[in-house]
């Protein structure tokens, strides 16, 4: 939710809340882990580490870190990642998140050749910056991934940098 | 003329009873707040979200959980509420304002969860998304970037949550637990009502009923001294939250 005054974002939706690091220590737990984040985390903004849970490993909080950086994307194109690239390819979502097989629409072949597309404006292009926080979001292995702390530190370093757009109005 | 007094008389008692039947606005009562629905905002599984008004006039977002017993336990329902105590206050996460369990009166067993929450008028990310796809406009970089240092900043709260410490201390920690502990006597009664009527259906009941340890938010604090970390996991960050 965005608070009245348009600067304020303000999560809800609890009901999916686990402790975490959750320890998964058998075959069983894996399972149930799974089906739990087949209830209650949506699709194309869950981490692959949710999709096929394995005994023997840990499921922490990098998985919202990985939502947050398919969050961030959809805000700057319109749709999940993942979304857009099953679209493209006719591939089943679960293989394009496993695979993480995601690019920027101005990157890979598609992008910019597609016929009949407008060259793109200055102001729809998005800045490398912002990319890169999306980007280290994304990696595939969770321990890779920034901790919050970290992503916030890269998140203020990007603002900072940043022409006034108007984000005080 | 005393059969068209009479006349008159019947024609207004069925007007009464109109307005009885169909009142122009729905109405309902929250621990003694009256709510008028405006309208239906969103639905899930077993919830509905509603808009109302409350007598002043002013707005909340009302989420309506059924819990039929067997389905959908009191404790899964409020556990929103137990997670918005415990990291309350915040400013980028949302704190309900009042809940409460009603029974249903032809089913005791049953249970409906009432959340009144704040109504944010501006919606969600998503719902700039949409309008953005829509108007073939963007977000301009900045502003996103601020928006997204808040989801940041809520998930820090979660990530790194200290037991009983900032920033709402030992009291938001004893709210969430009384949480806890209400949707737990709700279930018990909701087990209670549900074996009175079928009796010897309990052996199968009670393998249903087992509760998920791993969905515990307070309990998993048991053990951990205050201060320590506690952290949580969100585990459904996208732009409709």
């Amino acid at each position: 939710m965005i608070d009245d005054d348009g600067k304020t974002p303000i999560l809800m939706d609890l009901g999916s809340l686990v402790p975490s690091p959750t320890p998964v220590t058998s075959r069983s737990m894996a399972l149930q882990v799974q089906d739990q984040a087949a209830e209650h985390s949506t699709m194309p903004y869950r981490a692959p580490e949710l999709f096929d849970v394995k005994s023997g490993t840990t499921i922490g909080p990098e998985v919202d870190v990985w939502s947050l950086g398919c969050t961030l994307f959809a805000c700057l194109v319109g749709k999940s990642p993942f979304e857009m690239r099953s679209e493209e390819t006719g591939g089943s979502l679960s293989l394009c998140v496993l695979g993480v097989d995601w690019r920027f629409p101005d990157e890979g072949r598609e992008g910019k050749t597609k016929p009949g597309q407008p060259p793109r404006k200055p102001e729809e292009i998005i800045s490398e910056p912002v990319k890169e926080v999306v980007r280290r979001c994304l990696r595939p292995e969770p321990q890779d991934r920034p901790d919050v702390d970290e992503l916030i530190v890269q998140v203020e370093d990007v603002i900072a940098t940043m022409p006034d757009d108007g984000a005080e109005e | 003329m005393a059969q068209i007094g009479s006349y008159l008389a019947d024609l207004f008692y069925s007007l009464g009873n109109c307005m009885v039947c169909f009142p122009s606005t729905p109405q309902l009562k929250i621990n003694g707040r009256s709510l008028k629905i405006l309208r239906l905002l969103g639905e899930g599984g077993f919830s509905y979200v509603y808009l109302v008004q409350d007598s002043s006039g002013a707005l909340y977002a009302l989420k309506k959980i059924r819990c039929p017993f067997g389905q959908e336990s009191v404790s899964q329902a409020l556990k929103e509420v137990e997670a918005y105590s415990l990291f309350s206050p915040h400013p980028n996460i949302i704190h309900s304002i009042d809940h409460s369990v009603a029974s249903d009166r032809s089913d005791p067993g049953s249970k409906t969860v009432y959340i009144l929450l704040p109504y944010y008028r501006r919606g969600n990310l998503q719902d700039m998304i949409n309008a953005n796809l829509v108007n073939h406009t963007q977000f301009p970089e900045k502003r996103l970037l601020i928006l997204f240092l808040g989801v940041c900043r809520a998930l820090k709260a979660m990530h790194q949550y200290k037991v009983k410490g900032a920033p709402g201390g030992a009291s938001s920690h004893k709210k969430a637990k009384r949480v806890r502990e209400e949707a737990a006597r709700a279930d018990q009664d909701a087990e209670e009502q549900a074996m009175g009527r079928r009796g010897r259906d309990r052996d199968t009941e009670d393998e249903e009923q087992e509760p998920l340890v791993d969905d515990e938010i307070t309990r998993a604090q048991e053990g951990v001294a205050p201060g320590e970390t506690r952290s949580y996991a969100h585990r459904d960050i996208k732009p409709g939250e």
